[in-house]
C-alpha cells in the first residue's frame, strides 16, 4: 500500500499538469510549452482548448481573443494582445506565441462569445502564469 | 498512519494521467546544453510509444536562427516530411514496436551550430504530440 501510495506521490504533478479555469458553463484548458510557466526572454507557446457544458469546442466556434498582462489585468495597462492560430496536434486547441523579458507573475485573459449568438454566455477567463527560469 | 484516505485522494487526482499525453522526460544532450559533436541523441518518454507511428528528427538550425519559436517553426514544417534524409543531421530509420525509449544516431562529424531535436509521438490515447528541443556543438 505505501509502495503505491509513493508511485501515485511520484506521478501527481504530472497529473496536475495542465489547469481547468471555469466561467459558467465555459471552460478553459490552458497549457504552455515551458512546463506551464512563461520563458523570460524567449518565446513560449500558449494554448487552450475550450469546452461548453463538458463538451469541446472548435476554435472557430467562439470570437476569443487571448491577453497577456504583467501582473494583475487593469485598465491602465496595454495588454500583449496574442495572435491565435488553430493546434498543430489538436485542431479543437487555440495557440499562439508570446516572448516577455521580466521575470514574475502574468496573467493570461480568455475572453470570448459565441461565433453563433446563443450557443454559449460571454465569458472571461483569468489564469495566472509565472516565469521559469532555465526552462529551455 | 490511516492511507486509505489518502491513497483514494491520490488515486482521483492521479486519473487525468490515464488520459494524458505521452510527454519525453529525459532527452540527451539536455536541452540547452551545448556539447561536442554526439554521435546520438537519446529519449526518454513517459510511456511505450508505437515507434511505427513516431517521428524523430534532428535537423541544424539555419544560421541567423534561434530561440524556441524558430526550432517550433522548423519542427512543424519539416517533421511529417519525406526524403529530406539529405538535409537532416540524424540517420535514423524507422522502426516497428514499443519502446519507451530511443536513440537516434547522427551523422558523424556535426559541424558547430545549433541543432533541432524533434519528435511527433502518437499517445496512447491517439492524440499526437509534436515537440522539439535544441542543443548546441560546439
Amino acid at each position: 500500500m505505501k509502495r503505491t501510495l509513493s508511485l501515485l506521490l511520484a506521478l501527481l504533478p504530472a497529473a496536475a499538469a495542465h489547469e481547468v479555469v471555469s466561467y459558467g458553463t465555459v471552460s478553459a484548458e490552458f497549457h504552455t510549452d515551458a512546463g506551464e510557466g512563461l520563458r523570460t526572454g524567449d518565446d513560449t507557446l500558449v494554448g487552450y482548448r475550450l469546452t461548453v457544458a463538458g463538451k469541446v469546442i472548435a476554435p472557430e466556434a467562439c470570437r476569443c481573443q487571448l491577453l497577456l498582462y504583467p501582473g494583475k489585468p487593469s485598465a491602465r495597462v496595454m495588454p500583449h494582445v496574442i495572435e491565435l492560430s488553430p493546434g498543430f496536434d489538436d485542431p479543437q486547441a487555440a495557440e499562439g506565441w508570446v516572448k516577455v523579458e521580466a521575470p514574475g507573475t502574468y496573467t493570461l485573459v480568455l475572453a470570448g462569445k459565441p461565433a453563433h449568438p446563443g450557443a454559449f454566455d460571454p465569458f472571461r477567463i483569468e489564469h495566472v502564469l509565472n516565469t521559469k527560469e532555465n526552462t529551455p | 498512519m490511516n492511507i486509505k484516505p489518502a491513497l483514494a485522494l491520490l488515486i482521483a487526482l492521479s486519473l487525468p494521467l490515464a488520459a494524458a499525453h505521452t510527454a519525453v522526460t529525459d532527452l540527451q544532450p539536455a536541452a540547452g546544453s551545448v556539447v561536442k559533436a554526439p554521435s546520438s541523441v537519446t529519449l526518454r518518454f513517459s510511456e511505450s510509444v508505437n515507434l511505427r507511428y513516431s517521428i524523430f528528427k534532428v535537423y541544424p538550425l539555419p544560421a541567423g536562427q534561434s530561440g524556441q519559436r524558430a526550432a517550433a517553426e522548423l519542427t512543424r514544417r519539416v517533421i511529417a516530411l519525406r526524403g529530406d534524409e539529405a538535409a537532416r543531421a540524424d540517420r535514423y530509420r524507422p522502426r516497428t514496436g514499443q519502446s519507451q525509449g530511443v536513440t537516434v544516431p547522427l551523422k558523424p562529424g556535426l559541424k558547430p551550430g545549433q541543432y533541432v531535436v524533434m519528435w511527433r509521438l502518437m499517445s496512447a490515447d491517439g492524440h499526437p504530440v509534436t515537440g522539439q528541443s535544441v542543443f548546441g556543438v560546439r
